[in-house]
């Protein structure tokens, strides 16, 4: 089975996040540093930072880099004074969602861990924890394969198979994260001052970049119930599935604009057919922590069971 | 790149009101009666407030609209973008945007209001005598350490969430600073809503924000009365009981804790009261708050 959706050559060090991507020689993505066009021309969709047009997606990070990714094969980035290691930031995220949705592929905004051989995911909206379960799942002895972005390419879902990739072989923690899950920082995220959120790498990293899909898991605080259960897992299917998955694709806004709505509709109904999809409601406070990621550490290790 | 959003000859027709106030001060209260009163349809046991917008703070909003990982940029980068952030909001906005706002009015590091006027409709400045605020405020914040509570309203540093909390840093810039912000500015017309004026005569509170908000229902006195008869504290608390209230801390108890005023004189050390006055004077003369409780049941 191929390991990376596509391969990358590159002119600037990306770290170790997506080093299995990366080749020296011909790859099907280029990327190097060039000019950025300040705006792009017959523009179908624009946000704040961006705009898109049917070939084209451009990126202005605010006193940062630029970015112009192209067609689904080449990112051109201007520096605009920054380090590799801020413009390799941004790349890899927003860049790299958008150059995936010019391919035809869906990533979604998820983190995963890998159980004998198949791969479990927990997405959610920002700060809705991901990373930290990822970091707290591979410290009790499940492999960490994905930080922040699952890569799903819709012409390899069949029946109840959904193949996928691993977007980020780094893990971002804020250091609260690192400090309640116990991983060890690998340097900080970004070269600004103060800014607390650092790269890591969990002890136990399935080295692995590709697997099947079994669950995803969107988590909740819903905080609602003042005498609620502390910790409710509950499957979703069908329309409230889709409802539920719609918050959880990476750049909602770059894959209307880019992918369309019908084909990313398409994509998700036949996902959420092939694996299986569930909330999990738990409780955000630290103390909680170690109750709830062991209450999914069991779900998984039980669904493997079960599925076996 | 193009600039995006509303432009000067071309106004939102609505724009965004902003719902203004330090935290604890009868901003969700205000956001209920307002909900009660112009689309009472999308009131139920799950929903307190049924006006369209959010909070000013709102990570996966800002996330969605402008296409950039907030957890990746700095609070002060997030800064720069928030003018257009809102700008675009309201441009996309298919109603009146009602947004919530625990920020003081400043500008970001290029210069620019984070609260543009020309995405703006208004803003209803809500109030509250400090000393309630501050016994408020540590309930909210699931403790009852009060010196720490007076501290953080006496400083104009006093800083909400941010970093790798779940919503955007909030400058509250402290108690008296909130104020002066949001009062010294003058390119968003402010109305302000003291929280005492509002519990002694809501339906009267109620009626002058309708018509700062140009609404119909300004002159509806039946619909008025209803709104605040659905609003009523206890009717809240007992709707929390049944069914919860999603914006409540996970630390507290409960969001809708007393809803009155004079628990700040029963609650707080004289010392913490007399640093709260020391430092606010100004304001609360302003807005004839006195150290006094006999001077605030005067009030």
């Amino acid at each position: 089975m191929i390991d990376t959706p596509f391969t990358v050559s590159a002119d600037l060090d990306l770290g170790t996040r997506v080093g299995s991507y990366l080749r020296s020689g011909d790859a099907d993505v280029s990327i190097a540093e060039g000019q950025v066009p300040q705006a792009l021309d017959n523009v179908t969709d624009r946000g704040v930072a961006f705009e898109v047009n049917a070939e084209e997606f451009l990126l202005h990070v605010p006193n940062g880099a630029s970015f112009h990714v192209i067609g689904g094969k080449h990112i051109r980035y201007a520096r605009n004074g920054v380090s590799d290691r801020d413009v390799a930031l941004f790349l890899l995220g927003s860049a790299w969602g958008a150059l995936c949705y010019q391919r035809g592929l869906l990533p979604l905004h998820a983190s995963a861990v890998m159980h004998k051989g198949k791969v479990h995911a927990f997405t959610g909206q920002s700060g809705a924890g991901k990373s930290t379960l990822a970091a707290g799942l591979s410290q009790r002895g499940l492999d960490f394969f994905t930080d922040d972005v699952l890569i799903i390419d819709p012409a390899r879902i069949e029946g109840s198979t959904a193949s996928c990739f691993a977007g980020q072989k780094d893990m971002k923690l804020w250091e609260d994260a690192l400090a309640l899950t116990g991983v060890e920082s690998h340097g900080p995220v970004r070269d600004e001052p103060d800014f607390k959120k650092h790269f890591a790498m969990p002890a136990t990293t399935e080295e692995k970049g590709s697997g099947d899909l079994v669950s995803l898991t969107i988590l909740k605080n819903e905080n609602v119930r003042r005498d609620r259960d502390p910790i409710q897992i509950e499957r979703v299917r069908g329309a409230q599935a889709l409802k539920q998955l719609r918050e959880s694709v990476y750049r909602m806004r770059y894959a209307n604009a880019i992918m369309g709505r019908q084909a990313l509709y398409t994509a998700l109904a036949r996902l959420i057919a092939a694996v299986h999809v569930q909330t999990f409601d738990r409780s955000m406070l630290k103390p909680q922590f170690d109750n709830s990621a062991t209450a999914m550490r069991d779900w998984i290790q039980n669904f493997d069971q079960a599925d076996g | 790149m193009a600039e995006v959003g509303a432009s000067a000859d071309s106004p939102p027709i609505e724009g965004i009101t902003w719902l203004a106030s330090f935290p604890k001060s009868g901003n969700t209260w205000t956001r209920v009666l307002l909900s009660n009163l112009i689309a009472p349809d999308g009131v139920d046991d799950d929903n307190f407030a049924s006006l369209a917008g959010s909070i000013s703070s709102n990570r996966s909003a800002f996330d969605a609209i402008t296409g950039l990982p907030s957890s990746d940029l700095t609070d002060d980068e997030i800064d720069l973008l928030r003018p257009d952030y809102y700008r675009e909001n309201a441009k996309v906005a298919a109603q009146r945007l009602f947004v919530k706002v625990h920020d003081g009015y400043h500008d970001n590091g290029a210069g620019d209001p984070i609260f543009p006027a020309d995405c703006s409709f208004g803003a209803i400045y809500l109030v509250r005598h400090p000393f309630d605020v501050a016994v408020s405020y540590a309930s909210h914040q699931g403790h009852t350490n009060y010196d720490k509570v007076v501290k953080q309203l006496n400083n104009a540093d006093h800083i909400m969430a941010g970093g790798g909390k779940s919503q955007l840093r909030q400058r509250t810039l402290g108690w008296s600073g909130h104020y002066l912000s949001w009062h010294r500015q003058e390119d968003i017309p402010v109305l302000t809503v003291r929280y005492e004026d509002m519990l002694a005569d809501t339906a009267a509170c109620l009626k002058r924000m309708a018509e700062f908000l140009g609404l119909p229902e300004a002159d509806e006195d039946v619909a008025i009365a209803h709104a605040v008869e659905e609003s009523q504290f206890d009717k809240l608390q007992a709707k929390e009981a049944r069914s919860g209230f999603r914006e409540r801390p996970e630390k507290t108890e409960r969001f809708f804790r007393a809803g009155r005023a004079g628990d700040g004189w029963n609650i707080l050390s004289e010392e913490q009261r007399e640093m709260l006055y020391t430092a606010n004077r100004d304001v609360m003369e302003e807005l004839n708050y006195t150290p006094e409780k006999a001077g605030r049941e005067q009030a």
